[in-house]
Order: C-alpha cells, then structure tokens, then sequence
C-alpha cells in the first residue's frame, strides 16, 4: 500500500467502526466468514472466491469493526505464511481502502498444499499488531 | 473332510488372502493417500484460449505458427529455427544438457507438450505468455539473433507466410514492424498451443480409482503403484508437482546447484521476474489482447531475495521422453533424478530457503518403483 493509500486510510481511523465486533463482516454470509477478535476490535474477513484452491489467485475481502461502534485501526500489510516450510508467496498484495473499515486485499496466492498462516498487520504503519488466522488448502 | 476338499479350503482361503493383498496393494487403502492421488487428475484438463492472444485457439493462425517455427530463416544467419531446440521427434526438446543456437546456452530446452497451461515460461519465467515467450528466443542474440524488423520484413516478404498471415488475420500483413512481429509471435504460440498431452497409465489408474473401477485399478503395474505412494506420501514430491499437470509452475531450489562455470552462476527467476518486468511484451504492456485483466500475476509478482537460484518447477508429465533433467541438464536419466533426491546435500540447498527438500534415503527398489511411476505418466500417443 502507498504512503498516499495509508493516508487516507489513517481518515478512516478515525472514523467509528462499522459494526458491533459480534457480528463483524456478517454480510460475509455466516458460511465462508472468518473472524479474528480482539478486546478493541474484531477483524473479519473472506476469501474470493470463497473456495480456496492451490495455485490459484484469489482475494479477500476484510471488514475491521471496533468495539460498541468505536474507532477501527488501520490495515497496514496483509501477507501468508506456510510455517511448515518457512516461506511466504511469491505475489505481493495490493491493498484497497473502501471505506468504513473495509479493504479489499487482491494478489494472494497459496502455491502449495498445506497449512498456510494469513497474517495481517494492523495499527499504523509505525506500530502495528500482527493477527494470524490459519488457512489449509489441498 | 477329505483331504481334497481341505485342499480345495485351504486354496480359496489363499486365493481371498491374495485378492484382499492385492486390492490393498493396488487400490490405495488409505483415504488420505487416495484423495491425494486423485488430485492429480482428471487429464486432459479443459482448456480457455489465451484472453491475451486474440490468435489464441484459431487454426488458421496455428498453420501460420506452425511455418513460422519450422523457419530458420527467422535467426540471423539462417541456421536456427525453433524446431532446432523443441525437435517434434524428441517430444519437442532437443536431447542435448544445454541447448545451443547461435552460441552456447547455459540452459535445456524445456518440452513444448501442455505448453498452453502455464503461467510463466521458461526456466526462469520470463515471459508470461506463450506468445511472449515465442518472441524472446528470436530476439535473443545467442538463440536466434533476429530481430523484430528482420521477423516482420520475412512475413511481409514471403508469399507463402504472407498468404497465412492473410488467411489467418483477414488482412494484409501490417506495415508496422513491432505489430506485425508480435503478430507472427502470437501465430507461434498458437500452433504451440496444439501439442497436448494425452492419457497415460496413470491417468487410467487414477480414474478407475475415482470410479471405483477394479480392473482399471488392477492393470496399473504394482512397481509404479508403490512409486507413486512414495511420491504422494513420504517423498512430498506432490507439494510442488502438484495437480494434473504435475506442478505448481512456481519456482523452488532443489539443490542441483546453479554455478554455470567459474565466476558465473544462473540467477534463475531473479533474473526472469527483472526481464519480465521490463518486457514491453509483459501482459501490463501494450501489446496484449487481455486490457490488463489477464495480468493480475504480473502485477502481483513479487521479486524477493530467496529468488536468487529458483528455476521453474516442470510437468512431469511425458517426464520419461524428456531427458536429460534439470534447467542444466546435467541430470541424464530419471534414475539420476530420483537419485538426486534420494542423496540431495542440503549443504546446497540456500541457507534459510524452504524446507523443501530433503534426501529421501530410498533403497535401491524404493528408487526403481520412483522411476516406475514416472515412466507410467507417459501419454500413449507419440
């Protein structure tokens, strides 16, 4: 993401969340969402297509909701992890700030079966906190 | 009892203790081994032309593409045609280690069958379209040496592929050099785009184990059956060769090393992701058929420092026609092959790489039924 990209998300910081962190990305669809919470905040999200297959690029679509409506922080970088192997992707994400909490994250990529870890750095671009989900693909 | 009928017992109780061995031998017991086994197929997969080559799939265009490669005239000097390095009798490689056009390359000819599946191209994956990579090795001085004036001013001036270019694009060949030779470039991908793998043995046995098919599951030689649990199961050699085509087309380090001579190495896809970033003919540039929405690889490719000495992973599919292996060819049998893996110095493997790779430590059998496998992907049509 660009300097510009996390300007003009650091706005949207400031902004109140979305949504209540119980039911954060609900519009996800109950079926594919998953979510990631945290006292201040909860971090939701899906893949697209919601399928995830090796090899193939996909994106994910990801809602950050504060807590009782309060402030969100910001998504600063978004990569995967196969913990098993000790590498990352060969593709860097692109970052898209929607608005109101919401970033679309397009170039990722699981070019191997097995347990991938999803990381995600939010906060600031100087200060952030790292939440991993795990993802296994065949 | 009589002891004929004891006998006649005691030979159906053999016969059932065969035929349970056997079911359990032959059709993978294990659940997770067979899912793991299914993965790889079914062969042929379907297929979408090329959104990026508007010639992509069109059979005039292939009969022009298919002139285009077998024409030396496209080198330099008259003597190199791409049918010199992809020979149709070797299954479109040349045999040699390292190919040689104009000059010496330090790299081997990777087959053309089941070209139109792949994301990159080239051991280093230059190039990501066919018609990308067709255009490299004409204008690279120490393959072919042409250039794009010299393509151009062939197609224009020969009656012949002058007359299949009309055929193909409706029209008299153009006036500008560049749009005309990526135009030829597109035809060659075209007719690359028909030499496709058929079905193997694997493929049969794969199937009938989809099916529930007992003969088709039985006919599979034993050797190769025990070849491919190693290689779905303790060689974790599907976690790159991957899918029906047998590989992820991304990029790893198995060790073979990629010091050319003294003072020189191949930096692999290092190397390839810088050229293909700076190709006008990448799917970003203006040349593509696709707008830019066929590029999503590559704008998102990422260029790292743990690509240094990365080479492409290939199909093994045909893998037994292929020979000699490796982006260097210094391998030249799969016994070697198999070989390498078994012994892989992971002195070689770069420090803090993927934990990839490690020697399998396979007994001479364990070595044969590898090789088994292998050979039992080769397709039935030559």
């Amino acid at each position: 993401m660009s300097w510009r990209a996390a300007g003009a998300a650091a706005l949207l910081a400031l902004l109140p969340g979305p949504a209540l962190a119980t039911g954060c990305g609900s519009e996800f669809g109950a079926a594919d969402v998953r979510r990631i919470v945290r006292p201040q905040y909860t971090l939701a999200y899906r893949p697209e297509p919601a399928e995830l297959e090796t090899d193939q690029l996909f994106a994910l679509r990801v809602v950050l909701c504060g807590r009782d409506g309060g402030p969100v922080p910001l998504l600063v970088r978004v990569g995967a992890w196969m913990p098993d192997h000790g590498h990352g992707m060969n593709y860097a994400t692109i970052l898209t700030a929607e608005g109101d909490g919401y970033w679309r994250i397009d170039g990722m990529m699981f070019h191997m079966p097995g347990r991938w870890e999803l990381v995600f750095d939010v906060g600031t671009p100087l200060r952030t906190d790292r939440l991993v989900a795990e993802e296994e693909v065949e | 009892m009589t002891g004929r009928a004891l006998a006649r017992i005691a030979a159906a109780v053999v016969a059932v203790l065969l035929s349970a061995g056997a079911a359990a031998d032959a059709g993978a017991a294990d659940p997770a081994e067979t899912a793991r086994i299914l993965r790889h197929g079914p062969w042929p997969m379907p297929w979408r032309p090329d959104p990026g080559n508007r010639l992509s799939g069109d059979a005039a265009a292939a009969a022009l593409g298919r002139a285009l490669f077998a024409d030396p005239r496209l080198s330099a000097d008259g003597s190199v045609a791409c049918a010199t390095c992809h020979r149709p009798d070797l299954h479109w490689t040349d045999g040699r280690p390292r190919s040689a056009g104009l000059a010496a390359g330090d790299r081997n000819a990777p087959s053309l069958v089941d070209v139109r599946r792949w994301r990159w191209f080239g051991w280093d994956g230059a190039s990501d379209s066919l018609w990308a990579a067709s255009l490299r090795p004409v204008l690279d001085p120490r393959e072919m040496g042409g250039s794009i004036a010299a393509l151009a001013g062939l197609v224009r001036g020969d009656p012949v592929l002058a007359g299949l270019y009309r055929q193909a694009l409706g029209r008299a060949p153009l006036a500008d050099d560049t749009a005309l030779a990526v135009d030829a470039a597109k035809a060659l991908a075209a007719f690359q785009e028909t030499l496709a793998s058929g079905r193997s043995p694997f493929d049969r046995f794969r199937d009938g184990l989809a099916a529930g098919d007992a003969d088709a599951v039985s006919a599979y030689p034993a050797d190769a059956r025990r070849g491919l649990a190693l290689f779905v199961g303790r060689g974790n050699c599907s976690v790159c060769h991957l899918g029906p085509a047998f590989t992820s087309g991304e990029f790893e380090d198995v060790g073979v090393g990629y010091f050319l001579e003294r003072g020189r190495v191949d930096p692999g896809r290092a190397d390839g992701i810088a050229r293909l970033k700076a190709s006008p003919f990448n799917r970003l540039g203006p040349w593509g058929d696709g707008g830019g929405a066929d590029a999503a690889a590559t704008r998102h490719v990422a260029s790292q420092p743990r690509d240094f000495g990365l080479f492409k992973v290939p199909s093994l599919r045909n893998v037994a026609r292929t020979a000699p292996y490796m982006h260097h060819g210094r391998l030249a049998t799969l016994e070697a092959v198999v070989r390498h893996y078994s012994e892989v110095d992971e002195e070689r493997l770069h420090p803090g790489r993927a934990r990839l790779v490690r020697p399998l430590r396979l007994s001479e059998g364990e070595a044969a039924d590898l090789v088994a496998f292998l050979r039992s992907l080769t397709s039935d049509e030559r």
